[in-house]
């Protein structure tokens, strides 16, 4: 089982959309998958018309591991399940704050899933707090969607000094860029230069779509009804390059 | 620390008629996707060697599927097999888990349509207020024939999501309440009970419901008539050429019936005996040559392993000569049995035994069967002593061909009279039989195969590597005569013994003395 993280400590930057989408093309490729929705929005259980989940008291990792199992919610889409979110979860922080290795927690609960999935992935707060702490230190890929905009470049800096700080290992850390105009030229010279700072960037470009937007309207992902849209072969190459990254790990 | 996610088992629900998924329509959305009619062919042996096996096999477009099957449900797939052309026999399939699957199930017995269906596959998906599935239905009608005849089954898989379990649980309910039941006849026996056809258990012994006093003429017609059944029964697979074992019984019937009226004596009217023993004999003749070719081809594996590589292509000449024989035999046989003169004699046997004017008299028409049958068992056995105790090493092998004809007459006695024989010592006897005509068997099959191969060099006067093969095989199958023939002389003895005499006597010279369970002891006195 590996388990891989959709974050950036930016919103807005098509994280949401990458793990609904990757999620629907991990289990198109024969993956069980568990898409974890971290993100007290609730967005990306939203995009595949699941409810929030139900409260549950976590006290240690047994009963959080319990919790979320508790919530797992079939999805449309044979193969892949969903832990929705809940605004309890901003909580996550007090209570991994009051646990012995705090930093560690969410892998050892994860780890319990191991017989049923064969890829758990996670979408993200755009956030820095302990439970980022605890996706980074559980997760064996980092997908980081990167909008070649200065803001954009500034946070993803911001995120691998963390990295550097806390001596966590940024082999993890899998920036891609996302929502790319192709006419825009300061895209093009922002994703130039941070190439070349970063070649750990992946590939595969995300391109901005009107076709992404209306996933909230349709309340489904792109790949479930635009199948031969720029953007969804692009979430397609996506998926294949991580699947590529995991093989070699 | 476990954490278990597990899916909640489907639930099966057999639907009255008329109800259709729209019944739910007012709490949830449903979708159909319509798939495919779908035409099932279901296969079996004469034995329903599947069905009383717990399997079903079917053959859906180009796929063989073997299936449990329970109540005529169909369960868990446990192998499956693609194949454009007909199987017939287990050794026709070529993947190694359906042969092996099949093997034990089948033996030689060929596999025939019983019976077909048309399943028409409708999956609904029932979607919430927000579009969500939360449940699925698998809905199935099931129809007679290939082409969707009428209606005769319907029924639907209630498929839960995880997650939405108390969804999954009221749409069984809606349908409960609407006459929907979890328990009811599956697909496949119902297409069974619409054909007329109930799969029963085949045997060549059946129970006749003799008594010690049942007078000896009723108790022989209660013997013929369902063997004579069984007879008739095989002969469709025999005009078919479904496989060798339909011969097979029907001639064991045949042997059975002549050997019962020649075994009790007088108890039709001599003519009328005679005449009837005429006719089995006459029946069974006609197909000697064709059960001859059966025994070859079958025992053809055996035949080459008995010899070494080099001489194995050259019998392979041998076998195809049989193999095409067999195909102009097994025509002749079933035109022969088509024929009305064939057709006759068989009439004229059920005439004889259902008759409803009652045959003319005979000494022994109405004397109880079972003294007179135990004497003729008792006889039997002391001759078999008889001829057993001259048998050494010198005596020639007719001797022993002689106590092979004596025994399975007594076989037969004890097996047509087994109600009215002490079950205990019934088996025992049974039992030391058994192993005495399996050597006595052995050694004929040996000596019979040894003139048949000769007579066949004979006839074709082949060339000098098939006279090779030939001659290698006579000479193995010599040996092995010869070494049955000492294992005959143990048997013997185990037949000869005190306690094998003593068991005869107290059964059958003295009878009132070992009563049976369903006849009294006084029953016969």
């Amino acid at each position: 089982m590996k388990i891989i993280s959709s974050y950036s400590i930016k919103g807005g930057v098509g994280k949401t959309a990458l793990a609904a989408n990757l999620a629907f093309a991990l289990r198109d490729a024969g993956h069980r998958t568990l898409l974890i929705d971290l993100d007290p929005q609730g967005a990306v259980a939203f995009y595949f018309r699941v409810g929030s989940a139900e409260k549950f008291r976590m006290r240690d990792a047994q009963s959080m591991a319990e919790g979320l199992r508790s919530n797992i919610r079939e999805s449309d889409f044979p193969g892949l399940d969903i832990i929705p979110s809940n605004l309890g979860y901003r909580h996550f922080d007090i209570l991994l704050d009051g646990m012995a290795k705090r930093r560690k927690q969410l892998r050892k609960v994860l780890e319990e899933f191991k017989p049923h999935y064969d890829v758990i992935l996670m979408d993200c707060p755009p956030n820095i707090t302990l439970l980022s702490e605890n996706v980074f230190r559980a997760s064996d890929v980092i997908l980081v969607p990167v909008v070649p905009t200065v803001l954009s470049q500034r946070t993803f800096e911001q995120l691998t000094g963390f990295f550097r700080d806390e001596d966590l290992p940024g082999g993890i850390l899998h920036p891609f860029f996302s929502m790319v105009q192709k006419r825009n030229k300061m895209h093009k010279e922002i994703m130039a230069e941070l190439t070349e700072l970063h070649p750990g960037f992946l590939k595969t470009t995300i391109p901005f779509s009107v076709e992404v937007e209306k996933m909230g309207a349709r309340r489904m992902p792109l790949l479930a009804y635009s199948h031969a849209s720029d953007a969804a072969q692009a979430y397609r190459a996506l998926c294949s390059e991580i699947l590529i990254q995991l093989s070699q790990l | 620390m476990k954490v278990l996610v597990q899916k909640k088992e489907c639930v099966r629900l057999v639907l009255p008629r008329d109800l259709g998924p729209q019944c739910l329509q007012d709490e949830l959305h449903v979708v159909s996707h319509q798939h495919e009619p779908l035409s099932y062919v279901f296969l079996d042996t004469f034995e329903w060697g599947l069905w009383l096996g717990g399997h079903a096999l079917y053959r859906c477009g180009d796929v063989y599927r073997l299936c449990i099957h329970e109540n005529g449900w169909l369960g868990e797939v446990v192998c499956e097999e693609e194949a454009a052309d007909r199987r017939h026999f287990w050794g026709d399939f070529t993947t190694a888990p359906m042969r092996a699957k099949l093997e034990g199930m089948l033996g030689l017995r060929g596999l025939s349509t019983v019976v077909e269906g048309t399943f028409r596959l409708r999956l609904e998906e029932l979607r919430n207020k927000i579009g969500k599935i939360v449940c699925r239905l698998e809905w199935t009608t099931v129809s007679a024939g290939k082409h969707g005849g009428e209606e005769l089954l319907h029924f639907c898989h209630v498929m839960p999501l995880l997650g939405y379990e108390a969804e999954a649980a009221h749409v069984e309910e809606c349908l409960t309440l609407r006459g929907a039941s979890t328990v009811g006849a599956g697909p496949l026996e119902v297409l069974l009970r619409h054909a007329q056809i109930e799969p029963l258990k085949y045997t060549l012994k059946p129970v006749f419901g003799l008594k010690r006093d049942t007078p000896a003429r009723e108790a022989i017609g209660r013997i013929v008539r369902p063997i004579l059944g069984i007879a008739n029964r095989n002969i469709p697979g025999i005009l078919n050429d479904i496989d060798t074992e339909f011969l097979h019984d029907y001639r064991i019937c045949l042997r059975k019936i002549r050997s019962v009226l020649s075994l009790v004596k007088e108890v039709y009217p001599y003519d009328g005996t005679e005449r009837m023993r005429k006719i089995l004999g006459d029946l069974a003749r006609e197909t000697n040559r064709l059960r001859d070719l059966d025994v070859y081809l079958l025992a053809r594996d055996e035949y080459l392993g008995l010899l070494p590589p080099q001489l194995r292509p050259a019998l392979e000449e041998m076998f195809e000569d049989f193999s095409a024989e067999r195909e102009v035999e097994v025509r002749r046989v079933a035109l022969k049995m088509r024929a009305s003169s064939s057709r006759k004699l068989l009439q004229e046997l059920e005439d004889f035994f259902f008759a409803e004017t009652p045959h003319g008299p005979s000494p022994h028409a109405d004397l109880p069967v079972g003294p007179l049958v135990f004497r003729s068992i008792y006889k039997r056995y002391r001759k078999i002593r008889a001829i057993a105790a001259g048998i050494g090493a010198e005596t020639p092998d007719e001797a022993v061909h002689q106590i092979r004809i004596e025994c399975k007459k007594l076989r037969y006695l004890l097996e047509f009279f087994t109600e009215l024989i002490p079950v205990e010592e019934g088996a025992a006897m049974q039992k030391t039989m058994r192993r005495l005509q399996g050597r006595l068997g052995e050694f004929n099959d040996a000596s019979v195969q040894q003139k048949s191969l000769m007579d066949y060099w004979e006839q074709k006067k082949t060339g000098h590597e098939v006279a090779l093969g030939l001659g290698g095989l006579v000479s193995i199958l010599y040996q092995q005569q010869k070494r049955t023939r000492g294992l005959i002389e143990q048997a013997l003895v185990g037949f000869s013994d005190a306690s094998t005499v003593a068991a005869f006597k107290a059964i059958f010279k003295h009878p009132a003395s070992t009563p049976t369970t369903d006849a009294p002891r006084d029953a016969h006195q």
